[in-house]
């Protein structure tokens, strides 16, 4: 029998709505839960949560502060100011589906300071993502395709009538719509034209109809005098793109090797959706083919995933600096992702270098001026009796309940005060290989 | 090939005794603790002999040889980098770009060092440059990522490789050192620089170590205690799982390693302030301390030049040849430069006709270049035909493969054909 990828999942005695398969669907969809967290997905069930996931929910105090800010960063030359602010918001806030298909998008359409030189312009570029990363593709396309700092990182100003640029033209169809072997070379260079004079002036998107060239074209089967959104819509009418699009989706948010099966099936859905990414996302997260345990702790966390998850879990006071610096540390340098083709991700984060970073911090995240008091607040929060009830804790926060077999000799070995067992009991988890699993 | 556990454990108790009696205590039981792990990672994964070499501390081979493999990354403009000046062709097809007669250091046959390469030429004047000319494969593939992942893996096809050319000759070494129940864990190859582990190093046993410096490379608290409780054995175990176990433990033994060559306390001449200097200057430092790879793997980046190509790529070049020249006089002070071969690739060359924005754009075969005093010192290739192009790129008269095949056979001592198929080795680029 055929198997339905996009049924939908309902709880059963042999599939249960349990700690397991929240902290599958919160930790793919954000962060590691914090107890707060997961205690109100166990509480919704699966599909209010998703439902609450996927829409709108208010922002914390702390996001619209950050947002309050965000024109003097913006306005400003430092990059590394906009990532401490994006590191803080990504802490902070209340929607962190829209924050990972953000970070989703700022690796697909991957754009770097290092050739933008614009810290306002990488700014807007991320108000971008996050406006149109859970609307429709389309219309994202068309965004991205006139957004500032897109032009500049791929020459855009350079493609002019006559002397066409390739670079914008090749990268829409090979990494960010159809993938190689989908499109010619001939069709690189005639959507090239149709993108020329697509520019940036003092900032702006600007169309310099001089320099556009109006002449007939033929793209990916489509003739006519094209400009730049002939070219998108052509792309979009193409089943390739759709299959390149659900396969990203699901190795991102829902395993790293999906069935070419399901990427099929759930790229059928996304067209009929006419590219609906909310409608699309829903779907997806609430499938009973997403809730698979075979799924489970199955894709390699990313920097931000790591150093944020530990952070929003144990509610952790830490600074933007702390932050950022982890996360690139790490491998993740928000905002000046290695190239136009973004990071390598699941087993390309991890190499022994950037594995000891993830060594050291999960030692430092909890030894710094702040952690001893903090540790005696979740002391305070979570009567913790003894050694038993401090494994219990931190196996609860860091493996859905279940004690690890290959960790019992470490916890075993746990002494001192509660206040110290429970930063070692930690330490052991979260420096773990179980844990760099989500 | 598979070692009896007995025999693996053996060697790591030779390695105890000869340890000093600082830390024997802790080390002791962190094996006692890790005899679990190595029941499960068995010698699929090498890590009883891996931990072992924690202990043990490099171990030279006298008569390993060196490979420097320097990256040059998004499409090097070879025309510019080693230059046809007495071709009419070249300076028509190129009216902004065009390198004069006047300022190139010329080579032979009409062709010469672009104006900055200067720091080169004295390099070919000792007779240890090699240019390999007109390197490519049939059919180039003009996107950054698909022809750098065929450089890679060297394979037209990347997307069915498992690994890269040089992942499979560090496989190989392996395979061979536990088939000998020798240690099979010296890391053999060692990326240092920014940026995730390349490609072309992705083995298929075990993660080869990637550093961005020496100094990043410090772990906090009780590595043995940190290192024992990731050994621990996981029974049902993923792939993935066991990966980052592996990853890991590779980074508690490879902190461990570095910090003795950093208190070894190597001192190195004066390099030029160049990020590649930089590399180059650690990469010489681990050579002189004989940390172990016989590969070292580093980049030089930002040769994408679609616009204003001049004002990036000659201080590129520069530093280039400036860097390249400090590791060679920095080795040949310790007679370590006669170890040492270094071969610079590119993922394409560029268009020959320069752009409307006084750039390139992406193009195909492009020279190579090897350095040191194994290199026969020469050009192997000729001149390119600028009358004779593919699509407006110059057409490859050597595989790149076979550069490969060469160093592999005549500079490793690694038989090529399981790691190349059926590329043939060349004659004329190295000394024999």
């Amino acid at each position: 029998m055929k198997r339905d990828w996009l049924a939908t999942y309902t709880p059963s005695a042999t599939a249960p709505w349990n700690r397991e398969r929240a902290g599958h669907l919160l930790r793919r969809t954000g962060f590691s839960p914090s107890p707060q967290e997961l205690a109100r997905a166990l509480d919704e069930g699966p599909q209010a949560c998703v439902q609450r996931l996927v829409q709108d929910e208010h922002e914390s105090e702390r996001v619209l502060e950050l947002d309050d800010i965000a024109p003097s960063i913006a306005n400003g030359e430092e990059i590394e100011l906009l990532r401490q602010w994006w590191c803080l918001r990504l802490k902070h806030t209340r929607r962190p589906l829209l924050a990972r298909m953000a970070l989703f998008w700022h690796d697909h359409f991957a754009t770097s300071q290092v050739k933008v030189q614009d810290v306002g312009l990488m700014y807007r570029q991320l108000r971008l993502l996050e406006s149109h990363a859970l609307g429709s593709f389309d219309a994202f396309l068309k965004g991205i395709a006139r957004d500032p700092a897109m032009v500049r990182w791929l020459d855009g100003n350079q493609n002019v009538k006559g002397r066409p640029n390739e670079n914008f033209a090749r990268e829409i169809l090979e990494l960010f719509t159809l993938g190689l072997g989908n499109y010619t070379e001939r069709d690189i260079q005639e959507a090239a034209r149709a993108f020329t004079g697509w520019h940036e002036r003092r900032g702006q998107f600007a169309f310099q109809a001089r320099l556009h060239d109006d002449g007939e074209k033929q793209v990916l089967g489509v003739c006519g005098q094209l400009d730049g959104d002939d070219v998108i819509e052509a792309i979009i009418g193409n089943p390739a793109c759709s299959r390149f699009l659900a396969g990203k989706l699901l190795r991102a948010f829902a395993t790293p090797d999906p069935d070419p099966e399901w990427i099929a099936a759930f790229a059928k859905y996304m067209q009929s959706t006419g590219y609906d990414m909310m409608a699309s996302m829903h779907r997806l997260l609430a499938s009973e083919a997403f809730f698979d345990p075979a799924h489970f702790r199955t894709r390699i966390k990313s920097p931000v995933e790591y150093v944020l998850g530990i952070a929003r879990s144990l509610d952790l006071k830490v600074a933007g600096p702390a932050l950022a610096r982890a996360t690139s540390d790490m491998g993740q340098r928000l905002l000046e992702p290695p190239s136009v083709d973004g990071w390598e991700t699941h087993r390309g984060w991890l190499d022994s270098a950037t594995m000891l970073v993830r060594l050291n911090y999960a030692k430092r995240a909890l030894q710094g001026n702040h952690s001893g008091a903090h540790l005696d607040t979740l002391l305070d929060h979570h009567p913790l009796a003894g050694k038993k009830e401090i494994v219990r804790f931190a196996c609860d926060l860091c493996f859905d309940g279940n004690e690890p077999q290959s960790l019992r000799t470490a916890f075993e070995d746990l002494k001192g005060s509660k206040r110290d067992m429970l930063r070692e009991a930690l330490a052991v988890a979260l420096s773990s290989p179980e844990y760099q699993l989500a | 090939m598979h070692v009896p556990a007995a025999h693996r454990f053996a060697h790591i108790a030779d390695d105890i005794e000869n340890e000093s009696d600082f830390m024997l205590h802790s080390r002791r039981q962190f094996l006692q603790r890790s005899a679990g792990a190595a029941t499960i990672l068995g010698s699929d994964y090498l890590l009883p002999s891996f931990l072992s070499e924690s202990l043990r501390g490099a171990q030279p081979d006298s008569e390993g040889r060196i490979l420097i493999i320097v990256q040059l990354s998004g499409g090097n403009d070879g025309l510019n980098m080693v230059v046809p000046y007495e071709d009419d062709l070249y300076h028509r097809l190129r009216p902004s770009l065009s390198q004069k007669a006047s300022t190139v250091h010329p080579l032979q046959d009409g062709l010469g060092l672009h104006s900055d390469m200067r720091a080169m030429k004295d390099i070919w004047e000792r007779g240890e440059l090699q240019v390999v000319s007109n390197v490519g494969y049939p059919t180039p593939d003009r996107s950054h990522f698909r022809s750098m992942d065929i450089w890679h893996t060297a394979s037209l096809d990347p997307e069915l490789a498992q690994s890269g050319w040089l992942g499979r000759a560090v496989d190989g070494w392996d395979q061979r050192a536990s088939a000998d129940g020798r240690d099979a864990a010296t890391p053999k190859a060692l990326h240092l620089d920014s940026g995730p582990l390349p490609l072309a190093l992705h083995a298929r046993k075990r993660t080869v170590p990637s550093i961005t410096s020496m100094e990043s490379f410090q772990l906090d608290g009780d590595v043995d205690r940190l290192a024992s409780i990731i050994a621990a054995e996981r029974k049902q175990g993923s792939d993935d799982l066991l990966y980052v176990q592996r990853t890991a433990l590779a980074a508690c033994t490879n902190a461990q390693r570095i910090a003795n060559v950093v208190e070894q306390g190597q001192t190195r001449p004066a390099y030029p302030n160049f990020g590649l200097a930089k590399r180059l200057k650690e990469i010489a430092s681990l050579i002189a301390a004989d940390f172990g790879p016989r590969i070292y793997y580093t980049s030089l980046g930002g040769f994408d030049t679609h616009a204003r190509q001049a004002l990036a790529h000659g201080p590129l070049l520069r530093e280039l040849s400036e860097s390249v020249a400090a590791i060679q006089s920095d080795l040949k002070r310790d007679n370590l430069d006669q170890k040492v071969l270094l071969m610079t690739f590119s993922e394409f060359g560029r268009r020959v006709k320069e752009n409307g924005s006084r750039g390139t754009d992406h193009g195909a075969a492009a020279p190579m270049l090897l350095v040191g005093p194994a290199a026969k010192g020469g050009i192997s290739g000729g001149t390119p035909d600028l009358a004779n192009l593919l699509e407006g790129d110059i057409r490859h008269s050597c595989d790149f493969r076979e550069v490969y095949a060469t160093v592999l056979r005549d500079w490793l001592g690694v038989e090529p054909a399981p790691i190349l198929g059926d590329a043939r080795p060349m004659d004329g680029l190295l000394r024999s």
